[in-house]
């Protein structure tokens, strides 16, 4: 990977991870700006410009640093809360909602991670004094892949160590990345679950563009599994076709032989769907994608969605094909879709 | 024919040396035409680009079919050297302090990218602050192709770097160089139009708009417009997807033909078509309706009208039914009995049964 421009906010200039971004991108050219926002989002820059010139940002985050999820996300009866330390992913998921969200491809990476762990902890202390029984999760991974450049970012460690101390802190790793080497280095810790998206063989091969394959993703979640670590499964988004009960019976199949199914932690069931402004620079940036010619319509929320019987079909059929498959039925939650309501996010990015 | 847009006439100059170029009247001075192309000298800046490019463009659009910006601009990176020259790819500008948030990609590029300053750069902090943005900066280029994208047209840009953006002074020295510069712009230019003279002049067949072709010509059918849009969509879907070949589609039309020929009109003939086409890109869907139609059965069987929601998104039926008499109402109340909304309800919870 090659970053044209790397982008530092001033104030970080001799911060050691800056110095070893610096050493590892030395053919890139390297510019301190005042704060990332004064260049990053100001112009609309072409989704697809991530192809032949991505550029890095470095900062810090700002504002909230810790939000309560949508509601849907996650097993629910527990808070939920997301973090975000980077925006932007180094794949191209023809369905992602990335594409409508920044107006930017570049790959912005904040480093404040002390700041965002004293909040998670702030935030878990409380909750454990307030509940003592009830668990609370922590995402990360909402604007970017949570593994994909974790070798470049390095704030692993801190997360494991900060969740260690905080056993009723749960934390979740989002990833369609097999790039595990930094995570091996670690021992596996019972509250964080690195979770997976997949997608049938030939779906991830026509709408995961640039990310790792099927087979390489269940051959990382087989390792880590084998070490220790705690799984969690992504079915979302799911894109309809008529070869849908077969292809889903098959990857639960696959899936199941590198991860019992009794050992899945959770897995999350979603349909595809798009803001408007998503589902135009899809037709923008991939219009060659075989579901633009499904029949999508304005939903209860105003989103982009297959129309009602079709999605809650999909997703029971999903369902009782893993449920078949041995899987607890109290492990599975319907993403975004719970009973018709849904958060202010935007979804399909994993 | 192509309509050539230069700031000023040095950078232009080559051109008017080669090629024959005659003034065209219009309501100001600067537009050249030839055989091939049109030119424009619009003056510095953006504002006079936009509106001079705007109204060549509302007059001779039907003539025009490519925009093209020639012209110099400043190096704001070390990767670019004076002298150096480059077909731009996105197209961004900055105006005062604040940069528009639009762009414009152009059609034949390459890494290069251009920033339009609404002011000169009259400082390193300028220059600092473009070179975020940009590996190059001008003066008009943002105009232009903003105009192109208001006009659908095509656009793309050529530039040569006259200087390093990084002094004022800098116009005089390129005042002095324009011949030399415009030179090496033509020589550009001449080397593209060659390029494109020499890759055979291929006839794009895009597989669905042929076969889409044939259905509109086909004698038996007749598409209404609202057909016409649909036929296209579908077409294309079934493209997308795959699913039926062109040789099976001329199958599917030609057994619905001859099953109905007799006693269906053209207009009748392509909705048969249109639908069968609807329901073999979304087989889903027409299950999901047959369903639901089977549940309004009773309904239907008394002589209401029932419609649902067509986008099928909300759960509801509305029933139609004129009542005349008491033998109405009884055939109506009976049909009310007969019909089973949780039937309806089911279906739009996604139970649709064991056969789908």
């Amino acid at each position: 990977m090659m970053f044209e421009k790397i982008f530092i906010e001033e104030h970080l200039e001799n911060h050691p991870k800056v110095l070893e971004i610096q050493s590892r991108f030395p053919n890139s050219e390297f510019k301190f700006i005042k704060k990332i926002e004064d260049v990053f989002g100001r112009v609309k820059k072409p989704y697809l410009q991530k192809r032949t010139n991505l550029n890095l940002f470095i900062g810090e985050k700002k504002g909230q640093l810790v939000k309560p999820a949508p509601p849907a996300y996650g097993l629910s009866g527990e808070p939920h809360y997301y973090f975000v330390h980077a925006y932007n992913c180094i794949y191209e998921c023809n369905y992602c909602y990335l594409q409508g969200y920044f107006q930017s491809p570049d790959i912005v990476l904040f480093i404040n991670h002390e700041e965002i762990g004293n909040e998670i902890k702030k935030l878990s202390l409380e909750h454990a004094k307030n509940s003592p029984s009830e668990k609370i999760w922590f995402h990360a991974g909402e604007y970017s892949d949570s593994l994909a450049l974790t070798h470049l970012t390095g704030e692993l460690p801190h997360y494991f160590n900060l969740f260690k101390e905080l056993p009723n802190a749960y934390l979740e790793l989002r990833t369609k990345s097999v790039n595990i080497k930094e995570l091996v280095k670690l021992a596996p810790s019972e509250n964080i679950v690195i979770s997976f998206s997949l997608a049938p063989e030939h779906r991830a091969k026509m709408n995961d563009l640039k990310t790792p394959s099927l087979k390489a993703r269940i051959e990382a979640i087989r390792e880590l599994h084998e070490l220790g670590f705690p799984i969690g499964i992504h079915f979302d988004p799911i894109i309809y076709d008529d070869k849908l009960a077969e292809s889903y019976t098959r990857l639960i199949n696959q899936l199941t032989l590198a991860l019992p199914a009794e050992a899945i932690r959770y897995i999350s069931i979603g349909v595809v769907r798009f803001t408007k402004n998503v589902y135009h620079q899809v037709k923008k940036n991939y219009p060659d994608s075989d579901f633009l010619a499904d029949d999508f319509t304005k939903s209860f929320d105003g989103k982009i969605r297959y129309n009602r019987p079709t999605r809650l079909w999909i997703l029971g059929k999903v369902k009782s094909l893993l449920v078949d498959a041995g899987v607890p039925i109290e492990k599975i939650y319907e993403c975004m879709e719970d009973g018709d309501q849904d958060g202010d996010q935007n979804d399909s990015l994993h | 024919m192509k309509l050539l847009v230069f700031a000023h006439r040095g950078e232009a100059q080559a051109f008017f040396n080669e090629w024959e170029l005659v003034p065209v009247e219009y309501y100001f001075t600067g537009l050249f035409k030839n055989k091939n192309s049109y030119l424009l000298t619009t003056g510095e800046g953006p504002k006079d680009a936009s509106e001079k490019t705007v109204a060549v463009l509302s007059s001779f659009k039907n003539e025009i079919t490519e925009l093209i910006n020639i012209g110099i601009a400043g190096s704001l990176t070390s990767k670019l050297s004076v002298g150096d020259i480059a077909w731009v790819r996105s197209s961004y500008a900055q105006n005062a302090e604040r940069s528009e948030f639009k762009s414009y990609t152009t059609k034949n590029h390459t890494n290069i990218d251009c920033i339009t300053a609404f002011s000169r750069v009259a400082s390193k902090e300028d220059r600092k602050t473009l070179s975020a943005f940009a590996d190059i900066v001008d003066r008009e280029l943002w105009s232009i192709a903003s105009a192109g994208h208001l006009f659908k047209i095509e656009t793309s840009a050529l530039k040569l770097i006259s200087d390093n953006a990084d002094s004022v002074d800098m116009c005089k020295l390129v005042k002095d160089e324009a011949p030399a510069m415009s030179k090496k712009l033509f020589l550009e230019f001449q080397k593209y139009e060659s390029k494109i003279a020499a890759v055979k002049p291929v006839k794009l067949v895009v597989k669905t708009d042929s076969i889409e072709d044939y259905f509109l010509h086909h004698p038996k059918f007749y598409f209404t417009t609202s057909q016409m849009r649909k036929l296209s969509t579908v077409l294309r879907g079934l493209s997308l997807k795959k699913i039926v070949s062109d040789v099976d589609l001329k199958k599917i039309a030609n057994e619905i033909i001859e099953a109905n020929a007799n006693e269906k009109t053209s207009k009748e003939l392509s909705k048969i078509f249109l639908n069968d086409l609807s329901e073999r890109l979304n087989p889903l869907n027409t299950k999901i309706k047959e369903k639901i139609n089977q549940s309004l059965k009773p309904l239907l069987d008394s002589g209401a009208s029932v419609s649902f929601d067509p986008e099928l998104e909300q759960e509801y039926i509305q029933i139609n039914y004129q009542v005349r008499n008491t033998k109405d109402q009884k055939r109506l109340q009976l049909a009310l009995e007969q019909f089973n909304y949780q039937k309806i309800k089911d279906i739009f919870a996604g139970n649709l049964g064991n056969d789908v």
